[in-house]
């Protein structure tokens, strides 16, 4: 039955128009400087979200997914402008939400409605449930007196609460029920498209189930079109049509949820897949580790947002060498941006405390800085090696700036140069990384 | 795993069998009570305050003294006739050929004695009540509610109204008040509403200050952004949503300048800046009577011009005091036997 649906909204994808359409949608904050900072020009700009594009097509789900800071919930607030967006537009039914005045705006939210993650913290502990559900109805003028008690009733009874609930104070429920009580608020002005804000996070994993099925009634019964936002995959994948993949306020992948979940994939994507865990005693789990942090969004790297953690980082034209190799030698170039003194670039040895490292010998130092890395005794390239070999004498020197310049000059990849756009790689499947790129002449094997 | 979407089917679950089975405890869903609210709660608790209640009896107590110290006539026609007060309190008690001398000690015609004038001090003291309490809660409810006002628009809005609005509350601090209160009434001239304005017109700042930084925190809720995607008006989200919820402090804070400002009244009417002389406002009579605290007609310290209306006002602003601080344990949500306290959750 789950399959004859999606198939109906496959078909109603390609007949009607969207409901929601959002264009280069694009949020920097400003990063917290003093006011001596701002009139000296050094602020920063955290962004958030840099020029997202989707559309969510009627009765459909969309999940999106991402690790934390990623913009994941910046994308949902700005896409109510909950939080002004710095530029892009948002439209529903052909309807721009960014110019919409404050009054066109409030009638808007009858159409747009928000479930928010923490069901703790989004109810008004000073209100009881009967006040929360029925103030949409207020609000918006929609029912008063014995009208707006019986539909506070009937809101409650749909989302699984009794009616007897309603002069009792949030703090005398669970939190699923709390969730349910915010999906009731949501209801109330009888949306078309629910945003839901990591509507799960916050609940136990039996509660969850519970929440997300009714969620999927609640859309069959009125017709609803969701965006979800969540960081488990096992959840997206379960009740999304279309998945996007966030990363760095970027979207990675974009694509029906089976088509994400299978090659081709991008790697960001696939590393992220590899951690959903099997229930299988079995299970090996060969799962890809992600090398470094998070960069920060106050300095996203350039190129592809994702090259300082790829696993599958493209090498330049004429190099040819183990993967892994290669990977090595990116996070030795990336830690040189930021070294200023030899522990930043080798492996700490066990027990030892307080080592001065600029007394080590230029092989002691190698065999280090090779072991931090994970490089192999001598690199699968004769002309990397070569260029290894002078970057370890410069660091012998402590020559910084001369050993990152020699690793700028000989190992540089498209991957930093070069912003992928979203290719296409099948119907409506699209992902945003160079090796999808059919234009580029030294395309590697597709599916990786 | 599955890829199909839709419902999540849970196996090796029987629900009929949980419902059918024996019920593990006597609960029924009608055996429910109803929920008190915050307010119905903080009265119980405040009831269980014997030094806060001993308060409150004590403010009753003088109120209804004061009240039906004297016949109270509106516009001719008369809405309370009981008078507790034995004589009228400007009555000067010879001129109306009673066998009475001015300060007469006290005896069982004349309770509190007799003032400079030969006035009934009793009937004085019950019937100033009038002028200390109300000024008292006149001032309190207006400054209090300017000062919410004032405070949630600074707190809500932020920025640059939040800046301008908080730079003009600095200025006003920068007077001393009681000092600017004695300026207005020498201005304006003595009188009952010249008072409260002399304390009102500067009187909310301190409202204005707590109640800001109570909305600075309370408006980053998720319950606020959540009125605010429902499509709620800024005047909604305010006062339904974030002063609620941040309003307890200021109640506190009311209730224990009520007698901060029936002391100030007093202070004022000893400086003969209060009511016109006179009058049987406590301060004022105080005031009248000042003299004699060091050295009385004939040799002797009338001590009753001076002990029963000082010592009104005594009674008074401790009670008041006693009454807020029960109002704060009240609304204290760590306070109380029902709740837990932060390290039990």
């Amino acid at each position: 039955m789950a399959q004859t649906t999606r198939e109906g909204n496959r078909m109603a994808k390609t007949a009607d128009s969207p409901i929601l359409e959002v264009e280069n949608l694009t949020k920097y904050y400003e990063s917290g400087g003093t006011i001596v900072d701002t009139l000296l020009g050094r602020s920063q700009e955290v962004k958030a979200l840099d020029g997202v594009d989707l559309e969510l097509y009627p009765g459909e789900t969309l999940g999106i997914v991402g690790e934390s800071g990623c913009g994941k919930t910046t994308l949902a607030q700005t896409l109510l402008r909950l939080i002004e967006p710095t530029a892009g537009s948002v439209r529903y039914k052909g309807e721009d939400l960014t110019g919409a005045s404050d009054d066109r705006l409030r009638a808007l939210r009858k159409d747009i409605q928000y479930i928010f993650q923490d069901p703790f913290a989004s109810l008004n502990p000073r209100l009881t449930v009967g006040d929360i559900v029925g103030e949409p109805l207020d609000i918006h003028g929609i029912a008063d007196g014995e009208e707006r008690t019986e539909r506070v009733k009937e809101l409650l009874e749909t989302v699984g609460l009794s009616p007897r609930h309603t002069h009792r104070y949030p703090h005398e429920f669970s939190g699923g029920q709390r969730q349910r009580i915010g999906i009731a608020r949501a209801l109330a002005v009888e949306p078309e498209v629910i945003v839901c804000d990591e509507p799960v996070s916050a609940l136990d994993v039996s509660v969850q189930a519970q929440i997300l099925n009714l969620l999927a009634d609640l859309q069959s019964e009125f017709g609803l079109s969701y965006v979800v936002i969540a960081h488990d995959l096992s959840v997206v994948e379960h009740i999304s049509d279309r998945v996007g993949v966030l990363y760095l306020g970027e979207f990675a992948e974009v694509g029906p949820t089976e088509d994400v979940f299978q090659p081709p994939y991008h790697p960001y994507a696939e590393a992220l897949l590899s951690a959903i865990p099997e229930p299988d005693p079995g299970w090996e789990g060969d799962r890809i580790f992600l090398s470094g942090d998070v960069p920060s969004p106050l300095n996203p790297p350039s190129g592809c947002r994702f090259h300082t953690r790829c696993p599958k980082v493209i090498q330049p034209e004429g190099t040819d060498m183990a993967q892994s190799e290669w990977r090595s030698l990116m996070d030795l170039k990336q830690r040189l941006r930021k070294a200023d003194s030899l522990e930043a670039v080798t492996a700490v040895q066990e027990g030892v405390e307080d080592e001065d490292l600029s007394q080590l010998s230029r092989s002691a130092l190698e065999t280090r800085v090779r072991a931090e890395f994970g490089l192999p005794d001598t690199v699968g390239d004769r002309e990397a090696e070569d260029v290894l070999a002078a970057v370890l004498d410069h660091l012998h020197d402590e020559a910084f700036e001369d050993a990152l310049a020699a690793m700028n000059d000989a190992f540089s990849s498209p991957c930093e140069r070069t912003d992928p756009t979203l290719f296409g790689v099948g119907d409506d499947h699209r992902i945003a990384c160079l090796l999808h790129d059919d234009e580029r002449p030294d395309t590697p094997t597709r599916t990786g | 795993m599955s890829t199909e979407r839709g419902r999540i089917r849970i196996t090796g679950f029987d629900a009929d069998r949980v419902e059918s089975r024996e019920p593990l405890s006597d609960w029924t869903e009608e055996r429910d009570t109803e929920t008190e609210s915050r307010w119905e709660r903080a009265w119980g608790e405040f009831r269980d305050n014997r030094s806060a209640m001993l308060g409150l009896y004590i403010v009753a107590l003088m109120g209804i003294l004061a009240v039906f110290a004297r016949p109270v006539t509106i516009a001719g026609v008369t809405v309370q006739p009981f008078s507790l007060a034995p004589y009228d309190p400007s009555a000067i008690l010879y001129v109306q050929g009673l066998d009475v001398s001015a300060y007469e000690a006290p005896s069982l015609a004349h309770p509190f004695g007799t003032d400079g004038s030969a006035r009934d001090v009793f009937s004085r003291v019950l019937y100033g009540g009038r002028f200390s309490l109300s000024i008292g809660f006149i001032v309190v409810s207006i400054t209090a509610a300017i000062g919410l006002v004032y405070g949630a628009i600074a707190g809500y809005y932020g920025g640059r109204i939040d800046e301008v609005m908080m730079r003009l509350l600095d200025l006003i601090f920068a007077f001393p008040g009681l000092l600017l209160a004695l300026i207005i009434v020498a201005v304006l001239g003595k009188g009952y509403w010249e008072l409260v304005l002399a304390f009102t017109v500067f009187g909310w700042a301190g409202y204005a200050r707590l109640i800001r930084g109570e909305i600075l925190k309370v408006k980053e809720n998720e319950y606020v952004m959540a009125a605010k995607a429902l499509g709620a008006r800024d005047r909604r989200v305010i006062f339904r949503h974030v002063v609620p919820n941040a309003i307890a402090p200021l109640v506190v804070q009311a209730s224990l300048s009520i007698g901060t400002v029936v002391i100030g009244v007093a202070a004022l009417g000893f400086l003969g800046l209060g009511l016109p002389p006179g009058s049987a406002e406590w301060g004022t009579m105080l005031d009248a009577t000042r003299e004699t605290i060091v050295q009385g007609p004939g040799g002797t310290i009338p001590w009753w011009v001076t002990v029963f209306p000082g010592g009104a006002i005594f009674l008074f602003v401790m009670s008041m005091n006693l009454i807020g601080d029960g109002i704060n344990d009240a609304l204290n949500a760590q306070e109380g036997t029902d709740v837990a306290t932060g390290g039990e959750v």
